[in-house]
């Protein structure tokens, strides 16, 4: 779920600023991994992410909010960076990237979504 | 910041814990290596007591105690209520587990035994102390809490029955005989303890490294319902009714576990990684090795009628399933879904997103946590060969294996260790 700032092109150069931001247990940067929601800019030079994480309580929370912070802080140094985590709607499979899949550690599995219709899991 | 992340424990509480259980895998399979003579006899040897508890305390719970102090901040999203207290139960359990094994090997059942085991129940006191005081500040109590609050409260009727044991050797005080206690002071552990543990942090931690959602919570319910009643009928039961339903008990608390296995399936089948890293490939291992003790409990259950000689190498088989092989199959692999995580959080974290930094899969050799996979994978199956045929060679075989996966291991951790050191 991308939602873009008002300026496009500010908005685009976060997003691949953040893809520099990897979650370390999966390998793959968060923004193709499906965890940025929005991005926004604020009149007083505030930068506002809006993501999730892969479950509540990740052990990464606190290292993937915190390596947003740096990369953007470090591109620019004279605003204020907000990153706030959301959980509606809850991260799923479906958000990674088609290149996000493409470069996922062990390959990615598509999901079937025609669960349900096997003998084990009408038991299960 | 909306963080449902809490602080994490600090790298001084946790490590410590994973160097001791590392050192007593070591030791446990260099005390096995010698130990083929007390493996084709009864289980009450002094050798066999000595490697049970230098495997049970040193090995496993000493790295669980560690881990869930990393852990326990992730699952219930709090951080753990006292870091200092972790580190007085850590001297607790790593003293009393020294003297303990000096006692058995030496059979030294006098003060020695007696030291050992009051500073182990004071090590389980504290750590239900901090335990309980963690898990009281959650705000939304999951299955997973339940699991791992009641097995703190096995962990310390274990201690407490063992206590008891120790001195009745002295003093004798206790009713029955002293094996008819030490099956209910294994089993309580095992199965409390253990169990309990393992299925309350495996059933957060393995969907999250599969990347799996929205798993039925039900498969958990019941089988945390099954095994505490199979588990509580079986200790009312074994103290005070002395009926011969013991098997009944046995399955429910399988049937329990095999719920979880059917978990992790699920879990497995939801997966959005294709290919396990080694360390998954290991748990997974673990998980279906659960299938071996629910199968042999109803040969040790008494039910069927068997020579002496052959129930009582069924009991070291039985033994040697449980401890030799889920829950040390378990703890191999998920060390490198932890340990490496650890290390790379406390040395890297800050440098994050300012310079380039390795990944936490490249502080280790994948390639050598396979060589570990399959030396142990071999090992366990020799030495369960040699264990059930009574066949010291092949018993030989086994400990040999078991001893080269504890050097790997042991090399691995402690390169790992090192890099935490590291300024």
């Amino acid at each position: 779920m991308r939602i873009m700032a008002a300026e496009a092109n500010f908005g685009e150069h976060i997003y691949e600023l953040l893809k520099q931001v990897i979650d370390p247990e999966i390998g793959l940067n968060i923004v193709d991994l499906g965890l940025v929601y929005q991005v926004s800019l604020s009149d007083d030079k505030t930068i506002n992410i809006s993501m999730t994480l892969t479950t509540p309580g990740c052990p990464m929370g606190q290292v993937i909010t915190g390596s947003v912070t740096n990369v953007l802080q470090k591109h620019y140094p004279d605003y204020e960076i907000k990153v706030e985590l959301v959980w509606i709607p809850m991260w799923d499979s479906d958000m990674i990237s088609e290149a996000g899949q493409a470069q996922l550690n062990g390959g990615y599995q598509p999901q079937h979504r025609d669960h349900g219709q096997s003998l084990w899991d009408r038991f299960f | 910041m909306d963080l449902l992340t809490a602080k994490p424990t600090a790298k001084e509480v946790v490590l410590p814990h994973f160097a001791f259980a590392a050192i007593s895998f070591l030791v446990l399979a260099i005390l096995l290596f010698f130990s083929d003579d007390a493996l084709i006899g009864h289980y009450f040897h002094p050798k066999l007591l000595t490697l049970t508890h230098v495997a049970v305390l040193g090995w496993a719970t000493m790295i669980i105690f560690g881990s869930l102090y990393q852990l326990l901040p992730v699952i219930l999203q709090v951080p753990l209520y006292s870091s200092k207290l972790a580190l007085f139960t850590f001297g607790f359990l790593g003293a009393g587990t020294i003297l303990l094994a000096y006692a058995f090997w030496t059979f030294s059942v006098g003060l020695p035994l007696h030291v050992a085991s009051c500073f182990l129940v004071i090590a389980f006191v504290l750590f239900n102390i901090n335990l309980f005081l963690t898990v009281r500040q959650t705000k939304t109590w999951t299955i997973e809490a339940d699991f791992i609050t009641t097995s703190g409260i096995w962990l310390l009727i274990t201690g407490i029955i063992g206590l008891l044991m120790a001195f009745n050797f002295s003093y004798p005080f206790l009713k029955e005989a002293h094996l008819h206690y030490l099956k209910l002071h294994a089993h309580v552990g095992m199965a409390g303890w253990f169990l309990l543990l393992i299925i309350g942090v495996g059933s957060k931690l393995l969907p999250m490294f599969l990347l799996s959602h929205q798993l039925p919570n039900k498969l958990l319910s019941f089988s945390y319902y099954l095994i505490n009643l199979g588990l509580l009928l079986f200790t009312i039961d074994h103290v005070f009714w002395h009926t011969a339903y013991h098997l009944i008990y046995g399955l429910a608390v399988g049937a329990g576990m095999l719920l979880f296995v059917v978990f992790v399936i699920q879990a497995y089948r939801h997966r959005v990684r294709k290919i396990q890293d080694a360390g998954m490939q290991q748990s997974l291992v673990a998980i279906g090795l659960m299938v071996l003790p629910v199968l042999l409990v109803v040969g040790v259950s008494e039910q069927i009628a068997m020579p002496e000689k052959i129930r009582l190498q069924l009991y070291l088989v039985y033994g040697i399933s449980i401890f030799m092989g889920f829950i040390s199959a378990l703890i191999l692999g998920q060390t490198y879904k932890t340990l490496p995580f650890i290390v790379w959080m406390h040395r890297y974290q800050h440098l994050v997103g300012k310079v380039p930094v390795p990944q936490p899969k490249d502080l280790y050799r994948e390639q050598w946590v396979h060589y570990q996979n399959i030396s142990y994978s071999l090992g366990f199956i020799v030495l369960l060969a040699g264990v059930a045929l009574a066949q010291p060679w092949l018993l030989k075989a086994g400990s040999s294996l078991f001893l080269l996966t504890a050097l790997i291991y042991v090399f691995n951790v402690f390169s790992l260790l090192g890099k935490a050191l590291q300024k």
